[in-house]
């Protein structure tokens, strides 16, 4: 598929060209890349918040163009975006948890189930009665991943949702997609983090509107040359690994956590 | 030379009603002229507060600062001229741009100073270069049109172009891609080596601190914790437990393999340096492993 801004102007932004992509279900996704690389826009292409301008998107097998199936590609995939203050909509924890469902229609004994549970999974028991904008970056972005559990979807597109984060909260939302995707849902990460796509299933590298790598997290990090071309970070235990190797000690050329470089030393 | 000195420095939020809270308890501190000092420390150890003080946007109460000569709290002190000796760029600073294009913006600061027509275009020209972005390009740009990183080295030539020689940073990379991040990391570098600025540098990344900084202090729920170079400080694991920081990756396989009997120095936190010195005992386990099968 191909996307351009203001396609119908006389100077079109081309965003994403050319770009083919399969994500299969219970996945973990990353997609990385600089802003401006198209990342952002590729995310939004997955509820049809945008739409191609050339190619097709398929969710479950709807088009997105299909506007008569919209909603239920929407209610299939919940968005997470970066700033979690501009999706705050209650004044309670669990009446912002329920909005989504309720706005579906679903009835409200269902509601109440489906917030229970979405709270227990996420662990928000304590926070439940509180006012979501007195919580900290981590704890709003845990209400905005429950919120989309009670709406049942199947697929979440997390977009840059720890770029506004501090260290700890960064690492609460890294544990919240770890409990996703052990529930079985499918888990798409846009993220200029590297460290973030190193548990991915998947990572797609994006530069200029394209996917310029993707493999498994291995694979890509691999190509360290290639990442600091892009000046991409690679972490700092993968480098000492690739560093390690060329001084003759046996290990992995590409280790992408600490117990995997220190469990492959004597 | 220290060009600021914190002594005994306490500070208390909402002083005198029920919501009293103190953040700072007795900070001593000084930096140096010409340094890069770091200043690292958890969420609410302190730190957005600490540098308030040191361009006299909160006066002492309790305790002295000393601001290259200028008591903050003296009675008659000229808050004027220390606010142009230390230059705050605080939290997300391009969401303080507030003029259509790049020059008007970066003159404001040297127009409130009614310097003369020339001279704030020659400050705003020189501010721009010391930021990496060149005025001959940059000058009539409009602000929205810039990336997320040029938008912030914009907002850090506006207070370059006050003439401190003191620049002080609080989490200047905070939401930026790697390039961007990049970016300013540089441009914080070139200040410090080309334009001899003495710069604070507030930071959550470890790494950044450990690349770029002289000395660096860790604050611990409104206490300096620890002070000293980078390479002490930051493998120091106990201490960094005991405040909740994190560390280093290249530390974390360090301390890993002592733990399990490797005789390797924490010390060693560059890339590089962790590579040698694990290579190294790798080695000699090996020779001794060797020498041992021999003898059996």
């Amino acid at each position: 598929m191909t996307f351009a801004y203001h396609a119908d102007s006389p100077d079109p932004v081309v965003a994403l060209a050319d770009v083919s992509v399969e994500i299969n279900e219970g996945e973990f996704v990353a997609i990385v890349g600089h802003n401006g690389s198209g990342k952002s826009t590729l995310g939004k292409h997955l509820n049809a918040l945008l739409l191609p301008t050339k190619g097709d998107v398929w969710v479950d097998g709807i088009n997105t163009k299909d506007k008569s199936r919209t909603w239920d590609i929407r209610s299939k995939v919940g968005m997470v975006f970066q700033n979690p203050d501009n999706q705050i909509v209650a004044t309670v924890v669990e009446d912002d948890i329920a909005f989504g469902a309720e706005n579906m229609g679903v009835p409200p004994a269902e509601i109440q189930r489906r917030v229970d549970q979405a709270i227990s999974v996420m662990g928000l028991e304590e926070l439940r009665d509180k006012a979501p904008h007195m919580l900290s970056g981590g704890q709003k972005q845990r209400v905005a991943v429950a919120g989309i559990l009670a709406m049942r979807s199947k697929y979440i597109v997390m977009d840059e949702p720890t770029s506004l984060l501090a260290v700890k909260a960064r690492e609460e939302v890294m544990n919240c997609i770890r409990i996703l995707k052990s529930e079985g849902l499918t888990v798409i990460l846009v993220t200029h983090f590297m460290n973030e796509a190193v548990e991915a299933d998947k990572v797609l590298v994006m530069e200029g509107g394209r996917v310029v790598l993707q493999g498994t997290p291995k694979e890509v990090f691999a190509r360290v040359e290639e990442l600091r071309a892009l000046s991409l970070d690679v972490p700092q235990v993968t480098q000492l690994s690739f560093r390690l190797k060329e001084l003759g000690v046996s290990v992995p050329p590409t280790c992408l956590s600490v117990r995997e470089l220190v469990s492959s030393l004597p | 030379m220290s060009i600021i000195t914190v002594e005994k420095l306490e500070h208390t939020y909402m002083e005198g009603t029920p919501f009293a809270a103190k953040v700072l308890h007795g900070v001593d501190l000084t930096v140096e002229e010409g340094e890069v000092l770091g200043i690292i420390g958890p969420a609410q150890s302190g730190k957005s507060t600490l540098i308030q003080y040191f361009n006299g946007l909160f006066i002492p109460k309790q305790g002295r600062v000393v601001v290259d000569g200028i008591d903050t709290a003296a009675k008659g002190a000229d808050m004027k001229a220390l606010r142009q000796k230390v230059g705050l760029v605080f939290q997300y600073p391009e969401q303080q741009l507030f003029r259509e294009t790049v020059g008007q913006d970066v003159s404001f600061g040297p127009e409130c100073l009614k310097l003369p027509k020339d001279e704030v275009r020659e400050r705003v020209h020189k501010a721009l270069r010391q930021v990496g972005l060149d005025p001959e390009v940059f000058y009539n740009r409009y602000v929205f049109a810039l990336s997320g990183g040029q938008k912030r080295r914009v907002a850090i030539a506006g207070v370059l172009a006050l003439g401190p020689k003191v620049m002080v940073f609080d989490d200047p990379t905070a939401g930026l891609d790697p390039r961007g991040r990049q970016e300013i990391l540089e441009t914080i570098v070139a200040l410090h080596e080309e334009h001899r600025l003495t710069v604070i540098f507030v930071s959550n990344s470890l790494e950044d601190v450990f690349r770029l900084v002289d000395r660096v202090v860790v604050l611990d729920r409104g206490r300096v914790a620890a002070v000293g170079e980078p390479r002490e400080v930051l493998s120091d694991v106990a201490m960094l437990d005991r405040v909740g920081l994190g560390r280093m990756q290249t530390v974390e396989v360090l301390e890993t393999l002592r733990e399990r009997g490797w005789d390797v120095d924490l010390r060693n936190l560059g890339v590089e340096d962790a590579a040698r010195e694990i290579a190294r005992a790798y080695a000699r386990r090996a020779g001794k492993e060797a020498a041992a099968r021999g003898t059996l």
